[in-house]
């Protein structure tokens, strides 16, 4: 029901050769658009590069956003941890 | 009669089209952004070396317009008292940030991570502010008095 409003989707870019390799980068696109209201929001990030070599071969490597997932790290983390002390207390409380 | 006299709502209103289809053009152009070249950036060489930044681009716009019609009173000179206007406004903002490298060399080629401590660091501090306050008020002396009150 969302789709025409929430689109996400993999884009593959130019090939770029370096070298005897050409590397195919890859990236993800969210654009969401509220109904009704000219405007919206576009967020592009990237997934990962394939690197083609001269032999034939083919490998994917990923693109890990570190600091992304440090962040949501440490707040699922201190979440968790408050979770954590409000059952012990709330299991403490009751006996 | 002369040219400014002659307004009429229906001349207006398409110069308000007009506007609206600029602004649709714009937002149009502002949905191809979302491309595989707004994220990797061009290969910059050193050597046998190749780098290729990448990034998270972050894109967000608005728009709005309006107009609106009156009458009143002939005014002097024989103008017709009738008059409209319209209007329109609109915002954006980019945000980039670096997320990756991919350094492509005679060995291989290798993806590395962009850290940014900066950021890292203020999430710490908040979520560690978020997790004192509430352990705070958790165990406040207040509120064991008043569990032991039973109230």
């Amino acid at each position: 029901m969302l789709a025409p409003y929430i689109n996400m989707e993999t884009r593959v870019g130019e090939p770029i050769p370096v070298g005897d390799a050409t590397i195919v980068p890859m990236a993800k696109s969210l654009r969401i658009q509220i109904p009704g209201l000219p405007g919206g929001l576009i967020w592009n990030r990237p997934v990962s590069v394939l690197v083609q070599t001269s032999d034939g071969g083919e490998q994917v490597l990923p693109i890990r956003d570190v600091t992304r997932r440090a962040q949501l790290g440490l707040i699922f983390g201190s979440m968790m941890g408050l979770l954590a002390v409000w059952l012990v207390k709330r299991l403490s409380k009751k006996e | 009669m002369d040219e400014e006299t002659s307004f009429t709502p229906n001349e207006a209103e398409v110069g308000i089209t007009a506007s609206v289809e600029a602004v649709e053009n714009t937002l149009n152009k502002f949905l191809d952004t979302a491309n595989v070249s707004r994220v990797y950036g061009e290969p910059i060489y050193h050597g046998d070396t190749a780098i290729i930044p990448a990034a998270e681009v972050l894109t967000g716009l608005g728009f709005g317009t309006g107009y609106g019609f009156g009458s009143g009173n002939e005014g002097e000179g024989g103008n017709s008292g009738k008059g409209g206007g319209g209007g329109g406004g609109g915002g954006g903002r980019t945000l980039a940030r670096p997320v990756a490298v991919i350094v492509a060399s005679p060995e291989g080629v290798r993806v590395q991570e962009v850290v940014d401590p900066t950021k890292i660091a203020l999430a710490a501090l908040t979520a560690g502010g978020f997790m004192m306050g509430m352990l705070m008020r958790l165990i406040s002396p207040k509120r064991a008095m008043r569990e032991i009150k039973g109230e």
